[in-house]
């Protein structure tokens, strides 16, 4: 495969270019090593809208990809960066322009510094969460890292992706969390963002602003350089962990319990909360199914009705506490008296206590092991309460929406409908089956430190195009039901990325139209992540000025 | 490491096992060298991985059991081993778990080089995919697969090639029959092995 609009005679001059600048073992051009960066999870797979790459090429220093990105321009090729390439769900390695060269930055793999007593680190894109988290456990240095689900990724592309992870206040949000950047712009030219750009700064991982316009958001999402370096802020590691569960008994008590737990978390007192329904457990009886699947869903009475005949509650939440054994068990200790004051009915239940450090065994047992800081491969496996029936993979719809109660009982309404309208019940999902997808039962993920994302995960197969194709249609729906709400996505697949950001369309997409202008200055030959979250370059803006004229379709 | 109980439990099943492969019957024809495995993964959870081991573990070969999840597979032992040189690794495993090797494995130079999936039909038969190299041939297109797979797997990722060769892909189906003490799988099974990045 040749890159769009590049002739077989300067890709052949381009990938000479690479080899010089890398070495030959380390530009890849065998379909079996191509292969590789095909996005195990597109929903597009095997269908006309599958984005393949045409090459990878690996530096392993920043001077290597500098003359890779001067090599690019010249040749007008096409290049996608990638840290360690794991975003499985939103995208993995492929991204958005069939034939782009993908530039795999995993040879960068140098941890450059880890600060326990000032509590940052600074990476190389290539660094995964392995292996911050070894080098940080192998010289016991006191801080902890804040990782998603799976443990492969890389902070760098984690967290320039809008990734999010499950510890203590805004550490969860990981670019929220970054601290400077070193970045190679599309003319191949080395900046330093923040601090970093004082020559012998001693601050670059500590104060974020520099001063002056602040740029770093640009490198996010986004394709305006490659990030070589990021500096990030940990969290201390503290003495002890506790957790403990509050229960309501019925559904609307889910409103006030938000704007309880909303105010314990955003005085610092808690840690990441996890909502849930203790009567998801009843999903699969026959006569909630019934309820379920009856026109308008069941009202509020009748769920109501449901907890109380199984002497369970409408809602739970678990709140967890990092500090000293004493200072938690004093936080638990006020959560349960305010909660108690504000919401009558509600009943508590001691959680785990951890001290820091845990020993191996200790470890092994915890069973989600994020929420302490430490990165694991679990959600991959095979068979789990999570995850019962293992699908081929799954992408992901993740809709930010208000932290109230409201405005989950609401989203539970629309999207739920949206999903029963499209009779899409028994499609596979990453939590189950469509059918639980936004029942009355499902809780809003919190790793957001200011809202809430409803997520859902769509199950894509390597093997199904029918199924593949009734998740394309079921997401690009839920796009537009979200958008109707008010409500858009954080994050998105490629293959739904421009679907995504036609709702992001205030003012005639001024926003998009101020990026472009950007993009348009700084990358004039359009050669980075063509299209990465609807930006696409100038010569490919055929429709509208916005978009280009092939769209992924199914 | 396959537990005593285990290795007993399936010493009975290979007693009972009408025939047992020899990797030495499927590549008889090839005198190039073989892979040395480093070490065999298996998963706790199905009868046929436990069977596989416990065939390569009485054969000397050490083993490294799982449940689903491989950090701590890839974790505390796969990445030293990876660091200090080729160790080739095989396993009969589900194929989540293969799916996680696969890309740790493919961020160090290393490849799947053999990849056999075993899925269940119903009315106690697996259908087996086959994809390694040729020098495999023989033993992927064998009959006997329809009875003693388990054994087959066992034979096959000690037949491999030392030096495995890009050209020397190639690709057979079979279906046979599940082992009687088979418990449904949730997701296909995958007799596997990694090894250095072939060679043109």
């Amino acid at each position: 495969m040749l890159p769009p609009g590049v002739s077989s005679n300067d890709f052949e001059l381009a990938l000479a270019a690479f080899k010089d600048a890398v070495g030959e073992s380390q530009v890849y051009t065998s379909d079996a090593d191509v292969a590789l960066y095909r996005d195990a999870y597109d929903v597009l797979w095997g269908l006309p809208g599958e984005r393949h790459v045409s090459a990878a090429v690996a530096p392993a220093t920043v001077e290597q990809v500098q003359k890779v990105v001067v090599a690019a321009n010249r040749y007008r090729i096409p290049i996608y960066p990638i840290s360690t390439g794991m975003d499985l769900g939103y995208g993995g390695s492929a991204g958005n322009l069939s034939g782009s060269v993908v530039l795999d930055l995993k040879r960068m793999n140098k941890v450059i510094e880890v600060d326990d007593r000032r509590h940052f680190a600074i990476v190389e894109p290539g660094v995964s969460y392995f292996d911050l988290y070894r080098y940080i456990q192998e010289r016991e240095l006191k801080v902890f890292i804040d990782c998603p689900d799976p443990g492969w990724g890389s902070p760098v592309g984690n967290s320039l992706d809008h990734g999010v992870g499950y510890t203590w206040y805004s550490y969860r949000d990981h670019f929220n969390s970054h601290c400077g950047m070193e970045v190679v712009l599309p003319n191949g030219e080395l900046i330093r963002t923040g601090m970093g750009a004082l020559p012998g700064s001693k601050t670059w991982a500590e104060y974020r602003y520099g001063v002056g316009p602040w740029v770093d958001g640009l490198f996010a999402q986004s394709n305006f350089g490659v990030v070589t370096k990021m500096g990030f802020h940990l969290f201390p590691a503290p003495e002890a962990y506790r957790s403990g569960t509050v229960f309501v008994p019925k559904r609307l008590d889910l409103i006030r319990l938000v704007q309880e737990v909303n105010y314990l978390e955003h005085s610092g007192i808690i840690s990441q909360p996890e909502y849930g329904s203790p009567l998801r457990a009843l999903v699969d009886e026959p006569a909630v199914q019934s309820m379920l699947k009856k026109p308008g869903g069941p009202t509020d009475g009748e769920l109501d009705e449901l907890a109380s005949q199984h002497r369970l509650a409408s809602w739970s939440c678990t709140l967890q506490f990092f500090g000293s054994l004493e200072t938690t068990q004093a936080n638990w200790n006020y959560c349960k008296q305010r909660l108690q004051a504000a919401i009558a009915t509600a009943t508590f239940k001691d959680g785990v206590t951890h001290r820091f450090p845990l020993g191996m065994d200790e470890k092994a047992q915890v069973p989600h092991k994020p929420s302490l800081g430490i990165p694991n491969l679990e959600a991959f496996r095979g068979r789990s309460p999570r995850n019962p029936r293992p699908t081929e993979g799954h992408v992901w719809f993740a809709p930010v929406i208000p932290k109230t109660g409201e405005a989950v009982l609401e989203a539970q309404r629309a999207l739920g409908e949206a999903v029963r309208g499209l009779g899409a019940l028994d499609l596979p999902t990453f939590f189950g089956r469509g059918g639980t997808a936004y029942s009355p039962f499902d809780a809003p993920a919190t790793w957001m430190f200011r809202a809430f994302v409803f997520l859902s995960g769509w199950s894509a197969s390597r093997s199904d195009p029918q199924q593949n194709k009734k998740v394309y249609e079921i997401v690009s729906k839920l796009i537009q039901v979200a958008a109707d709400h008010g409500w858009g996505e954080y994050r998105t697949p490629p293959a739904f990325q421009d679907a995504v950001l036609k709702a992001y369309s205030f003012n005639n997409y001024s926003l998009l139209r101020f990026q472009q202008q950007l993009k348009d200055a700084a990358d004039p030959n359009g050669i980075l992540s063509a299209g990465r979250y609807g930006l696409w370059p100038r010569h490919m803006r055929q429709i509208d000025g916005l978009w280009p004229a092939q769209r992924p379709s199914t | 490491m396959t537990n005593r109980r285990e290795f007993i439990q399936s010493g009975v099943a290979l007693s009972a096992a009408p025939l047992i492969f020899d990797p030495a019957v499927g590549v008889a024809a090839h005198t190039e060298p073989r892979m040395k495995p480093a070490l065999a993964i298996y998963d706790h959870d199905f009868v046929e991985s436990r069977l596989f081991a416990s065939v390569l573990a009485a054969r000397g070969l050490p083993t490294h059991g799982i449940k689903g999840d491989v950090t701590s597979l890839w974790y505390d032992v796969l990445y030293h081993r990876w660091a200090a040189g080729p160790s080739p690794i095989v396993g009969l495993t589900g194929a989540s778990s293969l799916f996680c090797l696969e890309q740790l494995a493919w961020k160090v130079e290393r490849r799947v080089v053999l990849r056999a999936e075993h899925t269940q039909l119903g009315n106690n038969t697996v259908e087996h995919r086959f994809t390694g190299p040729e020098l495999l041939s023989t033993l992927s297109t064998d009959p006997r697969i329809d009875r003693s797979w388990p054994f087959w797997s066992a034979a096959a990722v000690q037949g491999l090639p030392a030096t495995p060769r890009r050209a020397d892909k190639c690709a057979a189906r079979a279906v046979g029959s599940a082992l009687p003490e088979s418990a449904a799988w949730e997701e296909p099974l995958v007799t596997w092995a990694i090894a250095l990045k072939p060679t043109a």
